[in-house]
């Protein structure tokens, strides 16, 4: 994508609060300066066949395999468990297929000899190349797989379950995995943009000081990938937006903080505002109210995070001081905290800092800005500091 | 001429809010915070729905050590453990 400053808009007024749909909201701010283009990552198989000297017979038949596989009837992964009082289907079996070279059985090395690439098939259930290749007939009935010439890599994987919030996504949704490119992972927040100055024309990613910023550790500009590095994220490739603001952390023993924020400054085509959950099989989003409102005990609230997902709980207390490990850069207090326990289940776990806490009913207001946790306890920043703090409203 | 800076208007920026803090909250935390193995203090409610004091602590052990009212509320105990951030 180009990254060459745009020109910022004429006027600078507040959208309504009906925002435009997502497709327009590269028209309405501007990209983040940079010195670099963003490298989108991308799958070169030629240069992978050319490396690998895969045989143009074996490429065809990975992708005639991989069509069947992908052409498949959609089932809901629930269903499907729920209805799994036998032996699966044949073709629940296969769930992949790939190039490699055979190396970890030595009955799949072909007439091209040891490290040769041969075909990796995926399977739920372990199962010799014989009757891997039955199911591929029975399911997919590709007979030509089930030569005796041909060589294939059975790969016992089990059923492959997508990884929480963790995966790579354009644009990028709330809820999901991100972090500044020295850290392992955080959430996505929320989209924001500044109330004054140039500020009104950046898309902004909200998140923790300690997500986007590395507490304390990070500068201006510094590179903020989707996902975060320990799921897979890569710098440059991955970056969505670069550190733009952030609160700094007080590790006095005697200083409080009121909040752990930080924004990034977005490419607008990269990012999206409404949050991400999974549904039955697959993900789904949904949206959330921009007026903050202040938490209440027993307030029924609810996040999308890069770990435990969409969750939900119940503030227990709108006024905590605590101490809060920030691991090797020290110990930090914080007063008039937000705490929320969640409704027999874990509300939070690491990976989820960042999340923006909403209330949990069709409005989904926010409440607080997760930053940490004990037991089963997650504690909040009050939204309204947060705002307030990196002088932003958030863009919903 | 001065060259106009990419990032205009970023990088860190201190919020130290004014605070006002209740003559009962600030008799609540010096009774409380400096008991060994309590992480914080905070304000919710008890089991009837009373205001109470809800100080978070390390251990089962530390719980029963805390006074039972202070400041004319009631202390509810709960064991968080030590209060991490929770990057992955």
């Amino acid at each position: 994508m180009g990254t060459t400053p745009r020109r910022p808009r004429a006027s600078s007024t507040e959208p309504p609060f009906e925002a435009p749909p997502s497709s327009s909201i590269d028209e309405q701010f501007e990209s983040p300066p940079s010195d670099q283009s963003t490298a989108e990552s991308t799958t070169d198989e030629t240069a992978f066949a050319a490396a690998y000297e895969v045989d143009d017979e074996l490429h065809q038949m990975k992708q005639e395999l991989e069509q069947r596989i992908f052409s498949r009837p959609a089932r809901n992964a629930a269903g499907a468990r729920a209805l799994d009082v036998g032996p699966p289907e044949s073709i629940d079996l296969i769930t992949g297929v790939g190039i490699g070279p055979a190396h970890r059985d030595f009955e799949s090395v072909g007439p091209a000899g040891p490290g040769a690439p041969v075909l990796n098939v995926y399977v739920t259930e372990k199962m010799t190349v014989d009757e891997c290749k039955a199911a591929i007939v029975d399911s997919f009935g590709i007979r030509s797989l089930a030569a005796d010439d041909r060589m294939i890599n059975v790969i016992h994987t089990g059923p492959i379950d997508a990884y929480a919030h963790r995966h790579r996504e354009r644009p990028s949704p709330c809820g999901i995995s991100v972090g500044h490119f020295k850290i392992t992972a955080g959430t996505q927040g929320a989209l924001a943009r500044g109330r004054s100055g140039e500020r009104v024309n950046r898309l902004l990613m909200l998140s923790n000081n300690h997500v986007l910023a590395n507490s304390n550790a990070g500068s201006v500009g510094d590179n903020i990938l989707q996902p975060g590095p320990a799921d897979g994220g890569v710098n440059p490739g991955d970056r969505v937006a670069v550190l733009e603001k952030w609160v700094p952390i007080n590790f006095a023993a005697t200083g409080a903080n009121f909040v752990d924020c930080a924004t990034g400054w977005c490419w607008p085509n990269l990012v999206r505002k409404e949050f991400i959950f999974r549904s039955g099989g697959s993900w789904a989003y949904f949206r959330v109210g921009s007026t903050p409102i202040a938490a209440a005990i027993n307030m029924p609230v609810g996040k999308s995070g890069r770990t435990t997902q969409l969750t939900n709980g119940r503030v227990i207390d709108i006024n905590a001081s605590i101490r809060v490990n920030y691991g090797t850069a020290g110990t930090a207090n914080f007063r008039d905290q937000i705490t929320i326990r969640g409704n027999n289940m874990t509300f939070s776990q690491g990976g989820d800092s960042g999340s923006l806490i909403w209330t949990w009913d069709s409005r989904r207001l926010p409440v607080g800005l997760l930053f940490a946790g004990g037991g089963e306890f997650t504690f909040a920043n009050k939204i309204a500091r947060v705002l307030d703090a990196l002088d932003i409203n958030l863009f919903t | 001429m001065a060259t106009k800076t990419p990032f205009p208007e970023s990088g860190p920026v201190a919020y130290n809010p004014q605070e006002t803090i209740t003559r009962e909250r600030s008799e609540a935390e010096a009774a409380l915070r400096h008991i060994p193995g309590v992480r914080g203090v905070g304000e919710g409610q008890d089991a009837i729905g009373n205001p109470a004091w809800i100080v978070y602590v390390t251990h089962d052990a530390v719980a029963h050590n805390l006074p039972r009212k202070v400041a004319g509320r009631t202390v509810v105990p709960e064991v968080s453990g030590e209060i991490d951030i929770l990057p992955a």
